[in-house]
Protein backbone atom coordinates (compact mmCIF):
# COMPACT_ATOMS: atom_id res chain seq x y z
CA UNK A 1 0.00 0.00 0.00
CA UNK A 2 1.19 3.45 -0.83
CA UNK A 3 0.04 4.74 2.49
CA UNK A 4 2.22 2.23 4.20
CA UNK A 5 5.08 3.01 1.86
CA UNK A 6 4.83 6.72 2.70
CA UNK A 7 4.78 5.95 6.37
CA UNK A 8 7.76 3.69 6.01
CA UNK A 9 9.69 6.26 4.03
CA UNK A 10 8.89 8.99 6.52
CA UNK A 11 9.64 6.99 9.66
CA UNK A 12 12.52 4.75 8.72
CA UNK A 13 15.91 4.93 7.10
CA UNK A 14 16.70 2.99 3.99
CA UNK A 15 19.14 0.66 5.72
CA UNK A 16 16.54 -0.13 8.39
CA UNK A 17 14.07 -1.58 5.90
CA UNK A 18 13.22 -5.24 6.06
CA UNK A 19 12.68 -7.31 2.96
CA UNK A 20 8.92 -6.81 3.07
CA UNK A 21 9.25 -3.09 3.66
CA UNK A 22 11.74 -2.83 0.87
CA UNK A 23 9.32 -4.60 -1.44
CA UNK A 24 6.61 -2.21 -0.35
CA UNK A 25 8.59 0.98 -1.00
CA UNK A 26 9.99 -0.34 -4.24
CA UNK A 27 6.92 0.98 -6.03
CA UNK A 28 8.04 4.53 -5.25
CA UNK A 29 11.77 4.35 -4.94
CA UNK A 30 14.40 2.14 -6.57
CA UNK A 31 17.49 2.87 -4.49
CA UNK A 32 18.72 4.65 -1.41
CA UNK A 33 19.15 7.99 -3.14
CA UNK A 34 15.60 8.05 -4.41
CA UNK A 35 14.49 6.93 -0.98
CA UNK A 36 16.11 9.97 0.57
CA UNK A 37 14.69 12.32 -2.05
CA UNK A 38 11.24 10.93 -1.54
CA UNK A 39 11.60 11.20 2.21
CA UNK A 40 12.57 14.82 1.92
CA UNK A 41 9.73 15.56 -0.50
CA UNK A 42 7.09 14.02 1.71
CA UNK A 43 8.37 15.80 4.77
CA UNK A 44 8.48 19.13 2.94
CA UNK A 45 4.97 18.60 1.65
CA UNK A 46 3.72 17.96 5.17
CA UNK A 47 5.34 21.15 6.35
CA UNK A 48 3.94 23.09 3.44
CA UNK A 49 0.44 21.87 4.20
CA UNK A 50 0.73 22.88 7.81
CA UNK A 51 1.89 26.33 6.87
CA UNK A 52 -0.79 26.67 4.23
CA UNK A 53 -3.70 25.84 6.48
CA UNK A 54 -6.10 28.60 7.35
CA UNK A 55 -8.48 28.97 10.23
CA UNK A 56 -12.11 29.65 9.71
CA UNK A 57 -13.37 32.98 11.00
CA UNK A 58 -15.75 32.97 13.97
CA UNK A 59 -18.24 34.69 11.75
CA UNK A 60 -18.66 31.53 9.72
CA UNK A 61 -19.58 29.49 12.75
CA UNK A 62 -21.94 32.21 13.92
CA UNK A 63 -23.78 32.21 10.60
CA UNK A 64 -24.06 28.47 10.49
CA UNK A 65 -25.33 28.26 14.02
CA UNK A 66 -27.85 31.00 13.38
CA UNK A 67 -29.10 29.04 10.44
CA UNK A 68 -29.23 25.93 12.56
CA UNK A 69 -31.30 27.59 15.25
CA UNK A 70 -33.73 29.26 12.85
CA UNK A 71 -37.21 27.82 12.50
CA UNK A 72 -37.57 25.79 9.36
CA UNK A 73 -40.04 28.27 7.88
CA UNK A 74 -37.44 31.02 7.90
CA UNK A 75 -34.68 28.96 6.39
CA UNK A 76 -34.48 30.32 2.88
CA UNK A 77 -31.20 29.24 1.59
CA UNK A 78 -32.28 28.85 -2.00
CA UNK A 79 -32.30 32.43 -3.13
CA UNK A 80 -32.90 31.33 -6.68
CA UNK A 81 -36.24 29.74 -5.80
CA UNK A 82 -39.43 30.66 -7.63
CA UNK A 83 -41.13 32.57 -4.85
CA UNK A 84 -38.06 34.57 -3.81
CA UNK A 85 -37.60 35.45 -7.46
CA UNK A 86 -41.18 36.49 -8.07
CA UNK A 87 -41.71 38.25 -4.76
CA UNK A 88 -38.41 39.61 -3.50
CA UNK A 89 -38.74 41.21 -0.12
CA UNK A 90 -36.37 44.10 -0.68
CA UNK A 91 -38.26 45.68 -3.60
CA UNK A 92 -41.34 47.77 -3.98
CA UNK A 93 -44.49 46.19 -5.27
CA UNK A 94 -44.16 47.60 -8.78
CA UNK A 95 -40.60 46.33 -8.97
CA UNK A 96 -41.58 42.77 -8.15
CA UNK A 97 -41.50 40.45 -11.16
CA UNK A 98 -44.81 38.86 -10.19
CA UNK A 99 -46.57 42.22 -10.42
CA UNK A 100 -44.83 43.14 -13.67
CA UNK A 101 -45.65 39.83 -15.32
CA UNK A 102 -49.29 39.97 -14.28
CA UNK A 103 -49.64 43.49 -15.71
CA UNK A 104 -48.04 42.36 -18.95
CA UNK A 105 -50.38 39.38 -19.15
CA UNK A 106 -53.41 41.60 -18.59
CA UNK A 107 -52.28 43.96 -21.33
CA UNK A 108 -51.80 41.13 -23.80
CA UNK A 109 -55.15 39.54 -23.00
CA UNK A 110 -56.92 42.89 -23.24
CA UNK A 111 -55.30 43.61 -26.57
CA UNK A 112 -56.38 40.25 -27.93
CA UNK A 113 -59.94 40.71 -26.70
CA UNK A 114 -60.20 44.11 -28.32
CA UNK A 115 -58.75 42.85 -31.57
CA UNK A 116 -61.12 39.90 -31.68
CA UNK A 117 -64.08 42.29 -32.02
CA UNK A 118 -62.80 43.50 -35.36
CA UNK A 119 -63.41 40.08 -36.84
CA UNK A 120 -67.12 40.41 -36.22
CA UNK A 121 -67.42 43.35 -38.58
CA UNK A 122 -70.56 42.85 -40.61
CA UNK A 123 -69.04 44.58 -43.60
CA UNK A 124 -66.55 41.81 -44.04
CA UNK A 125 -67.70 39.43 -46.74
CA UNK A 126 -68.29 35.85 -45.79
CA UNK A 127 -67.30 33.29 -48.35
CA UNK A 128 -69.95 30.65 -47.88
CA UNK A 129 -69.60 29.10 -51.32
CA UNK A 130 -72.93 30.46 -52.58
CA UNK A 131 -71.65 33.47 -54.46
CA UNK A 132 -72.99 33.56 -57.99
CA UNK A 133 -71.33 35.89 -60.46
CA UNK A 134 -73.52 38.27 -62.40
CA UNK A 135 -71.36 38.06 -65.45
CA UNK A 136 -69.29 35.17 -66.50
CA UNK A 137 -66.38 36.20 -68.63
CA UNK A 138 -68.33 39.02 -70.24
CA UNK A 139 -70.38 36.52 -72.19
CA UNK A 140 -74.04 35.78 -72.31
CA UNK A 141 -75.14 32.86 -70.27
CA UNK A 142 -78.80 33.58 -70.30
CA UNK A 143 -81.21 34.06 -67.54
CA UNK A 144 -81.29 31.67 -64.69
CA UNK A 145 -84.40 31.48 -62.64
CA UNK A 146 -84.45 29.30 -59.62
CA UNK A 147 -87.82 28.98 -58.05
CA UNK A 148 -88.69 26.86 -55.10
CA UNK A 149 -92.04 25.58 -53.92
CA UNK A 150 -92.72 28.55 -51.73
CA UNK A 151 -92.49 30.96 -54.61
CA UNK A 152 -89.09 32.31 -53.84
CA UNK A 153 -87.45 33.19 -57.11
CA UNK A 154 -83.77 33.68 -57.65
CA UNK A 155 -82.82 35.21 -60.94
CA UNK A 156 -79.36 34.90 -62.37
CA UNK A 157 -78.94 36.72 -65.64
CA UNK A 158 -76.32 38.21 -67.89
CA UNK A 159 -77.77 40.87 -70.07
CA UNK A 160 -75.03 41.11 -72.64
CA UNK A 161 -75.77 38.76 -75.52
CA UNK A 162 -72.14 38.04 -76.22
CA UNK A 163 -70.56 34.72 -76.94
CA UNK A 164 -68.99 32.75 -74.16
CA UNK A 165 -66.62 29.93 -74.19
CA UNK A 166 -67.50 26.38 -73.47
CA UNK A 167 -65.58 26.38 -70.21
CA UNK A 168 -67.44 29.46 -69.00
CA UNK A 169 -70.73 27.90 -69.87
CA UNK A 170 -69.80 24.81 -67.95
CA UNK A 171 -68.77 26.89 -64.97
CA UNK A 172 -72.12 28.56 -65.03
CA UNK A 173 -73.82 25.22 -65.10
CA UNK A 174 -71.78 23.98 -62.18
CA UNK A 175 -72.77 27.05 -60.17
CA UNK A 176 -76.38 26.42 -61.06
CA UNK A 177 -76.07 22.86 -59.99
CA UNK A 178 -74.71 23.84 -56.62
CA UNK A 179 -77.59 26.24 -56.06
CA UNK A 180 -80.09 23.58 -57.01
CA UNK A 181 -78.38 21.12 -54.76
CA UNK A 182 -78.63 23.49 -51.82
CA UNK A 183 -82.28 24.19 -52.46
CA UNK A 184 -83.20 20.54 -52.78
CA UNK A 185 -81.28 19.74 -49.69
CA UNK A 186 -82.99 22.39 -47.61
CA UNK A 187 -86.49 21.63 -48.81
CA UNK A 188 -86.40 17.87 -48.74
CA UNK A 189 -84.31 17.25 -45.72
CA UNK A 190 -86.95 15.16 -44.03
CA UNK A 191 -87.49 12.95 -47.01
CA UNK A 192 -83.81 12.42 -47.47
CA UNK A 193 -83.77 10.80 -44.09
CA UNK A 194 -85.57 7.88 -45.66
CA UNK A 195 -82.56 7.29 -47.81
CA UNK A 196 -80.03 5.14 -46.13
CA UNK A 197 -76.39 6.08 -45.86
CA UNK A 198 -75.44 3.91 -48.77
CA UNK A 199 -77.45 6.14 -51.07
CA UNK A 200 -80.41 3.84 -51.66
CA UNK A 201 -84.00 4.64 -50.87
CA UNK A 202 -85.12 2.36 -48.11
CA UNK A 203 -88.88 3.09 -48.22
CA UNK A 204 -91.48 1.14 -50.09
CA UNK A 205 -92.84 2.31 -53.44
CA UNK A 206 -96.52 2.17 -54.18
CA UNK A 207 -97.95 0.64 -57.30
CA UNK A 208 -98.65 4.06 -58.73
CA UNK A 209 -95.05 4.98 -58.25
CA UNK A 210 -93.82 1.85 -59.97
CA UNK A 211 -96.13 2.47 -62.87
CA UNK A 212 -94.97 6.04 -63.21
CA UNK A 213 -91.37 4.96 -63.10
CA UNK A 214 -92.05 2.52 -65.90
CA UNK A 215 -93.75 5.25 -67.94
CA UNK A 216 -90.88 7.56 -67.34
CA UNK A 217 -88.37 5.01 -68.49
CA UNK A 218 -90.33 4.31 -71.64
CA UNK A 219 -90.57 7.98 -72.32
CA UNK A 220 -86.88 8.42 -71.82
CA UNK A 221 -86.16 5.64 -74.23
CA UNK A 222 -88.30 7.34 -76.81
CA UNK A 223 -86.49 10.59 -76.37
CA UNK A 224 -83.04 9.16 -76.55
CA UNK A 225 -82.65 10.13 -80.17
CA UNK A 226 -81.60 13.60 -79.07
CA UNK A 227 -80.44 13.32 -75.54
CA UNK A 228 -80.09 10.46 -73.17
CA UNK A 229 -80.06 9.52 -69.58
CA UNK A 230 -76.77 9.78 -67.94
CA UNK A 231 -77.17 8.35 -64.53
CA UNK A 232 -79.28 5.46 -65.55
CA UNK A 233 -77.97 3.07 -62.97
CA UNK A 234 -78.35 5.50 -60.16
CA UNK A 235 -81.88 6.28 -61.18
CA UNK A 236 -81.48 9.92 -62.06
CA UNK A 237 -82.83 10.55 -65.56
CA UNK A 238 -82.39 13.63 -67.67
CA UNK A 239 -84.64 13.57 -70.62
CA UNK A 240 -85.06 15.83 -73.59
CA UNK A 241 -87.23 16.23 -76.56
CA UNK A 242 -85.80 15.05 -79.84
CA UNK A 243 -86.30 18.06 -82.00
CA UNK A 244 -86.34 20.84 -79.46
CA UNK A 245 -82.92 20.81 -77.99
CA UNK A 246 -81.64 24.34 -77.91
CA UNK A 247 -80.68 26.21 -74.86
CA UNK A 248 -78.04 25.43 -72.36
CA UNK A 249 -78.56 25.30 -68.65
CA UNK A 250 -82.26 24.65 -68.79
CA UNK A 251 -83.09 22.46 -65.93
CA UNK A 252 -86.51 21.80 -64.55
CA UNK A 253 -86.69 19.84 -61.41
CA UNK A 254 -90.20 18.83 -60.56
CA UNK A 255 -90.67 17.91 -57.01
CA UNK A 256 -93.51 17.77 -54.66
CA UNK A 257 -92.01 20.53 -52.63
CA UNK A 258 -89.48 22.07 -54.94
CA UNK A 259 -89.81 23.44 -58.42
CA UNK A 260 -86.66 24.78 -60.03
CA UNK A 261 -86.73 26.19 -63.49
CA UNK A 262 -83.74 27.50 -65.35
CA UNK A 263 -84.80 29.72 -68.20
CA UNK A 264 -83.30 30.99 -71.37
CA UNK A 265 -82.67 34.61 -71.96
CA UNK A 266 -86.27 35.52 -72.19
CA UNK A 267 -87.75 32.12 -72.40
CA UNK A 268 -88.15 29.10 -70.30
CA UNK A 269 -87.84 25.89 -72.23
CA UNK A 270 -89.46 22.88 -70.76
CA UNK A 271 -89.45 19.42 -72.18
CA UNK A 272 -92.38 17.13 -71.85
CA UNK A 273 -94.47 19.41 -69.73
CA UNK A 274 -97.17 17.68 -67.92
CA UNK A 275 -95.35 14.42 -67.75
CA UNK A 276 -93.95 15.00 -64.34
CA UNK A 277 -93.79 11.88 -62.31
CA UNK A 278 -94.34 12.23 -58.63
CA UNK A 279 -92.20 9.71 -56.83
CA UNK A 280 -93.10 10.71 -53.34
CA UNK A 281 -96.13 8.51 -53.20
CA UNK A 282 -98.39 11.43 -52.25
CA UNK A 283 -101.53 12.26 -54.25
CA UNK A 284 -100.99 14.95 -56.82
CA UNK A 285 -103.96 16.98 -55.78
CA UNK A 286 -102.08 17.96 -52.67
CA UNK A 287 -99.91 20.19 -54.75
CA UNK A 288 -102.79 22.61 -55.14
CA UNK A 289 -102.33 25.96 -56.67
CA UNK A 290 -98.57 25.76 -56.88
CA UNK A 291 -98.71 22.84 -59.26
CA UNK A 292 -101.29 24.31 -61.51
CA UNK A 293 -99.47 27.61 -61.57
CA UNK A 294 -96.28 25.86 -62.49
CA UNK A 295 -97.91 23.88 -65.25
CA UNK A 296 -99.46 26.98 -66.68
CA UNK A 297 -96.16 28.79 -66.67
CA UNK A 298 -94.33 25.89 -68.21
CA UNK A 299 -96.88 25.58 -70.94
CA UNK A 300 -96.59 29.25 -71.83
CA UNK A 301 -92.87 28.97 -72.01
CA UNK A 302 -93.03 25.89 -74.17
CA UNK A 303 -95.35 27.63 -76.60
CA UNK A 304 -93.16 30.64 -76.78
CA UNK A 305 -90.16 28.51 -77.30
CA UNK A 306 -91.67 26.40 -80.05
CA UNK A 307 -92.83 29.48 -81.91
CA UNK A 308 -89.44 31.16 -81.87
CA UNK A 309 -86.94 28.39 -82.16
CA UNK A 310 -85.93 26.10 -84.85
CA UNK A 311 -83.70 23.33 -83.83
CA UNK A 312 -81.54 20.91 -85.62
CA UNK A 313 -79.73 18.67 -83.29
CA UNK A 314 -77.50 15.71 -83.46
CA UNK A 315 -79.40 12.67 -82.36
CA UNK A 316 -78.46 10.43 -79.59
CA UNK A 317 -76.06 12.48 -77.67
CA UNK A 318 -75.70 11.59 -74.14
CA UNK A 319 -75.28 14.46 -71.81
CA UNK A 320 -73.43 14.54 -68.65
CA UNK A 321 -75.39 16.19 -65.92
CA UNK A 322 -72.29 17.40 -64.17
CA UNK A 323 -70.57 18.93 -67.14
CA UNK A 324 -73.66 19.97 -69.07
CA UNK A 325 -72.44 18.22 -72.22
CA UNK A 326 -69.54 16.19 -73.28
CA UNK A 327 -66.66 17.73 -75.14
CA UNK A 328 -66.32 14.82 -77.48
CA UNK A 329 -69.57 15.72 -79.16
CA UNK A 330 -68.76 19.37 -79.48
CA UNK A 331 -67.21 19.18 -82.92
CA UNK A 332 -69.71 16.70 -84.20
CA UNK A 333 -72.70 18.85 -83.46
CA UNK A 334 -74.60 20.17 -86.40
CA UNK A 335 -75.45 23.75 -86.93
CA UNK A 336 -78.20 24.96 -84.74
CA UNK A 337 -80.29 27.86 -85.89
CA UNK A 338 -82.49 29.78 -83.62
CA UNK A 339 -83.80 33.23 -82.96
CA UNK A 340 -81.82 36.06 -81.45
CA UNK A 341 -83.65 35.79 -78.21
CA UNK A 342 -83.00 32.17 -77.94
CA UNK A 343 -79.41 32.46 -78.91
CA UNK A 344 -77.43 32.47 -75.72
CA UNK A 345 -74.30 30.63 -76.58
CA UNK A 346 -71.47 30.66 -79.02
CA UNK A 347 -71.61 33.29 -81.72
CA UNK A 348 -74.03 35.69 -80.16
CA UNK A 349 -76.82 37.37 -82.10
CA UNK A 350 -74.88 37.78 -85.29
CA UNK A 351 -73.59 34.31 -85.48
CA UNK A 352 -76.48 32.05 -86.13
CA UNK A 353 -74.32 29.07 -86.51
CA UNK A 354 -72.34 27.53 -83.75
CA UNK A 355 -70.65 24.26 -83.32
CA UNK A 356 -71.29 23.58 -79.75
CA UNK A 357 -73.95 21.44 -78.38
CA UNK A 358 -75.76 23.17 -75.65
CA UNK A 359 -77.52 21.42 -72.88
CA UNK A 360 -80.99 20.39 -73.58
CA UNK A 361 -83.66 21.39 -71.16
CA UNK A 362 -83.51 18.71 -68.58
CA UNK A 363 -86.62 17.47 -67.03
CA UNK A 364 -86.05 15.35 -64.04
CA UNK A 365 -89.22 13.66 -63.05
CA UNK A 366 -88.21 11.03 -60.62
CA UNK A 367 -87.90 12.85 -57.40
CA UNK A 368 -86.72 9.99 -55.27
CA UNK A 369 -84.03 9.08 -57.66
CA UNK A 370 -82.97 12.67 -57.83
CA UNK A 371 -82.67 12.68 -54.10
CA UNK A 372 -80.51 9.62 -54.29
CA UNK A 373 -78.45 11.32 -56.89
CA UNK A 374 -77.87 14.36 -54.72
CA UNK A 375 -77.19 12.26 -51.72
CA UNK A 376 -74.58 10.27 -53.54
CA UNK A 377 -73.19 13.44 -55.01
CA UNK A 378 -72.83 15.15 -51.64
CA UNK B 1 -34.76 15.44 32.23
CA UNK B 2 -31.37 14.19 31.44
CA UNK B 3 -29.25 13.22 34.36
CA UNK B 4 -26.12 12.51 32.37
CA UNK B 5 -24.72 14.68 29.63
CA UNK B 6 -24.28 12.85 26.36
CA UNK B 7 -20.70 12.36 25.39
CA UNK B 8 -20.77 13.20 21.71
CA UNK B 9 -17.05 12.85 21.33
CA UNK B 10 -17.49 9.10 21.36
CA UNK B 11 -20.06 9.25 18.63
CA UNK B 12 -19.07 8.44 15.11
CA UNK B 13 -19.92 10.84 12.37
CA UNK B 14 -22.74 8.63 11.24
CA UNK B 15 -24.18 8.46 14.75
CA UNK B 16 -24.09 12.22 15.02
CA UNK B 17 -25.89 12.58 11.72
CA UNK B 18 -28.50 10.08 12.83
CA UNK B 19 -29.01 12.07 16.01
CA UNK B 20 -29.31 15.31 14.11
CA UNK B 21 -31.80 13.77 11.71
CA UNK B 22 -33.89 12.91 14.75
CA UNK B 23 -33.76 16.55 15.85
CA UNK B 24 -30.67 16.78 18.01
CA UNK B 25 -29.06 20.09 17.09
CA UNK B 26 -26.14 19.56 19.44
CA UNK B 27 -25.10 16.57 17.39
CA UNK B 28 -24.79 18.83 14.38
CA UNK B 29 -22.67 21.27 16.34
CA UNK B 30 -20.25 18.46 16.96
CA UNK B 31 -20.20 17.53 13.31
CA UNK B 32 -19.51 21.13 12.45
CA UNK B 33 -16.66 21.31 14.94
CA UNK B 34 -15.07 18.22 13.45
CA UNK B 35 -15.18 19.31 9.84
CA UNK B 36 -15.18 23.08 9.82
CA UNK B 37 -11.44 23.41 9.36
CA UNK B 38 -11.28 20.54 6.93
CA UNK B 39 -13.90 22.03 4.69
CA UNK B 40 -12.66 25.59 4.77
CA UNK B 41 -9.15 24.47 3.85
CA UNK B 42 -10.46 22.13 1.23
CA UNK B 43 -12.36 24.93 -0.46
CA UNK B 44 -9.47 27.28 0.08
CA UNK B 45 -7.13 25.04 -1.87
CA UNK B 46 -9.61 24.10 -4.48
CA UNK B 47 -10.93 27.59 -5.11
CA UNK B 48 -7.81 29.49 -5.98
CA UNK B 49 -6.81 30.26 -2.37
CA UNK B 50 -9.72 32.65 -2.02
CA UNK B 51 -10.50 32.79 1.68
CA UNK B 52 -13.85 34.55 1.38
CA UNK B 53 -15.03 32.18 -1.28
CA UNK B 54 -13.84 29.24 0.78
CA UNK B 55 -15.86 30.37 3.79
CA UNK B 56 -18.90 31.03 1.65
CA UNK B 57 -18.75 27.58 0.22
CA UNK B 58 -18.21 26.03 3.63
CA UNK B 59 -21.25 27.95 4.87
CA UNK B 60 -23.33 26.73 1.96
CA UNK B 61 -22.22 23.17 2.53
CA UNK B 62 -23.18 23.14 6.20
CA UNK B 63 -26.47 24.91 5.64
CA UNK B 64 -27.34 22.27 3.06
CA UNK B 65 -26.76 19.62 5.67
CA UNK B 66 -28.87 21.58 8.15
CA UNK B 67 -31.74 21.95 5.72
CA UNK B 68 -31.66 18.48 4.25
CA UNK B 69 -30.05 16.01 6.63
CA UNK B 70 -32.09 13.24 5.05
CA UNK B 71 -30.01 13.60 1.88
CA UNK B 72 -27.25 11.72 3.69
CA UNK B 73 -27.47 7.97 3.38
CA UNK B 74 -26.80 6.63 6.87
CA UNK B 75 -25.25 3.49 5.44
CA UNK B 76 -22.44 5.51 3.85
CA UNK B 77 -19.29 6.96 5.32
CA UNK B 78 -20.05 10.54 6.36
CA UNK B 79 -16.55 11.83 5.72
CA UNK B 80 -16.40 10.61 2.16
CA UNK B 81 -19.97 11.77 1.52
CA UNK B 82 -19.09 15.23 2.81
CA UNK B 83 -15.99 15.46 0.65
CA UNK B 84 -17.84 14.25 -2.40
CA UNK B 85 -20.50 16.93 -1.91
CA UNK B 86 -17.79 19.55 -1.46
CA UNK B 87 -15.94 18.28 -4.51
CA UNK B 88 -19.09 18.55 -6.61
CA UNK B 89 -19.62 22.10 -5.42
CA UNK B 90 -16.13 22.94 -6.58
CA UNK B 91 -16.78 21.38 -9.97
CA UNK B 92 -19.91 23.46 -10.36
CA UNK B 93 -17.92 26.54 -9.52
CA UNK B 94 -15.35 25.64 -12.13
CA UNK B 95 -18.09 25.42 -14.73
CA UNK B 96 -19.46 28.81 -13.72
CA UNK B 97 -16.05 30.36 -13.92
CA UNK B 98 -15.52 28.79 -17.31
CA UNK B 99 -18.70 30.42 -18.58
CA UNK B 100 -17.76 33.79 -17.12
CA UNK B 101 -14.32 33.55 -18.63
CA UNK B 102 -15.88 33.51 -22.07
CA UNK B 103 -17.98 36.62 -21.60
CA UNK B 104 -15.39 38.94 -23.14
CA UNK B 105 -14.25 40.73 -20.00
CA UNK B 106 -11.10 38.72 -19.74
CA UNK B 107 -7.65 39.82 -20.46
CA UNK B 108 -7.01 39.77 -24.20
CA UNK B 109 -5.49 36.64 -25.60
CA UNK B 110 -1.72 36.62 -25.51
CA UNK B 111 -1.50 38.89 -22.50
CA UNK B 112 -0.70 37.16 -19.23
CA UNK B 113 -2.16 38.56 -16.04
CA UNK B 114 0.75 37.43 -14.00
CA UNK B 115 4.31 36.71 -14.82
CA UNK B 116 4.81 33.08 -13.90
CA UNK B 117 8.46 33.12 -14.71
CA UNK B 118 10.43 31.90 -11.68
CA UNK B 119 13.68 33.67 -11.25
CA UNK B 120 16.74 31.48 -10.49
CA UNK B 121 17.30 32.90 -7.05
CA UNK B 122 13.66 32.36 -6.15
CA UNK B 123 13.62 28.90 -7.61
CA UNK B 124 16.13 27.73 -5.07
CA UNK B 125 14.62 29.60 -2.19
CA UNK B 126 13.25 27.34 0.48
CA UNK B 127 10.47 29.76 1.20
CA UNK B 128 9.20 29.32 -2.25
CA UNK B 129 8.86 25.58 -1.98
CA UNK B 130 5.19 25.85 -1.22
CA UNK B 131 4.64 28.15 -4.15
CA UNK B 132 6.55 25.84 -6.43
CA UNK B 133 4.57 22.92 -5.12
CA UNK B 134 1.36 24.68 -6.11
CA UNK B 135 2.75 25.47 -9.52
CA UNK B 136 3.75 21.91 -10.14
CA UNK B 137 0.48 20.67 -8.79
CA UNK B 138 -1.38 22.85 -11.26
CA UNK B 139 0.69 21.41 -14.04
CA UNK B 140 -0.53 17.95 -13.15
CA UNK B 141 -3.53 16.36 -14.68
CA UNK B 142 -6.75 17.08 -12.77
CA UNK B 143 -7.26 13.43 -11.92
CA UNK B 144 -3.76 13.09 -10.47
CA UNK B 145 -3.90 16.38 -8.68
CA UNK B 146 -7.15 15.76 -6.86
CA UNK B 147 -5.97 12.34 -5.71
CA UNK B 148 -2.73 13.82 -4.42
CA UNK B 149 -4.55 16.65 -2.63
CA UNK B 150 -7.06 14.34 -1.01
CA UNK B 151 -4.28 12.03 0.13
CA UNK B 152 -1.76 14.56 1.41
CA UNK B 153 -3.84 17.63 2.20
CA UNK B 154 -7.03 16.07 3.53
CA UNK B 155 -5.43 12.93 4.91
CA UNK B 156 -7.91 10.51 3.34
CA UNK B 157 -6.99 6.88 2.96
CA UNK B 158 -6.97 5.21 -0.43
CA UNK B 159 -10.35 3.65 0.12
CA UNK B 160 -11.81 6.93 1.27
CA UNK B 161 -10.44 8.66 -1.78
CA UNK B 162 -11.90 5.93 -3.96
CA UNK B 163 -15.30 6.33 -2.30
CA UNK B 164 -15.20 10.09 -2.51
CA UNK B 165 -14.30 10.17 -6.18
CA UNK B 166 -16.36 7.05 -6.91
CA UNK B 167 -13.49 5.31 -8.63
CA UNK B 168 -11.59 2.08 -8.10
CA UNK B 169 -9.02 1.90 -5.25
CA UNK B 170 -6.44 0.53 -7.68
CA UNK B 171 -6.94 3.54 -9.90
CA UNK B 172 -6.42 5.80 -6.92
CA UNK B 173 -3.21 4.01 -6.09
CA UNK B 174 -1.74 4.31 -9.56
CA UNK B 175 -2.71 7.97 -9.85
CA UNK B 176 -1.24 8.78 -6.48
CA UNK B 177 1.93 6.91 -7.34
CA UNK B 178 2.31 8.85 -10.56
CA UNK B 179 1.64 12.22 -8.95
CA UNK B 180 4.01 11.63 -6.07
CA UNK B 181 6.88 10.55 -8.24
CA UNK B 182 6.38 13.40 -10.69
CA UNK B 183 6.31 16.04 -8.00
CA UNK B 184 9.23 14.53 -6.13
CA UNK B 185 11.39 14.55 -9.23
CA UNK B 186 10.59 18.19 -10.00
CA UNK B 187 10.98 19.48 -6.47
CA UNK B 188 14.11 17.60 -5.50
CA UNK B 189 16.16 20.58 -6.59
CA UNK B 190 15.06 22.40 -3.45
CA UNK B 191 16.52 19.73 -1.23
CA UNK B 192 20.14 20.52 -2.14
CA UNK B 193 19.71 24.23 -1.51
CA UNK B 194 17.92 23.69 1.75
CA UNK B 195 20.56 21.45 3.18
Amino acid sequence: MIKEAENIILNKQYYELSVDELATVSELVANAEEFEDMKWFLASTQQALVSEKIEATPDLKKKVMEHLNQPKEKRRFWLNGVIPFLLPEDKRFYQKPAFQMSVAALLIIGFLLINNNSFKDSTVALNDGKMIPDKVGGGETGKLIVEDAEGTVTTLQNDTPESISLAESMDSLSVTRSVISDLVESETLEEIDEISHDGFYSGELSEDDLKKIEESKNRDLNNLNSTGSVFGDNGGTISGKADKTVAPAIVDIDDESTVTTIKNNNQTVVNNPGQTVDMSGQPKDIKGKKKSEKDRRLKQNADAYSSNNEVVDKPEIEQNLGGGFDNKYRDETKVITESDDADMSVGGAKDKEFKEIRPFSMHVNETKELKKLFTVYK
Amino acid sequence: MRLLKTDYSKYTDEDLMRSYTEGDKVAFEHIYARYESFMVNFFYRKLWSDRIKAEDFAHDLFTKIIDKPESFDLTRNFKTWLFSVANNMCKNEYKKQEVRKNTGYDIPEGVEAEDNTVLPDKAVDQNNFNEQLKIELNKLNDKHREVFELRHFEGLSLNEIAETLEINAGTVKSRLHHATKTLAEKLTVFRKTMI
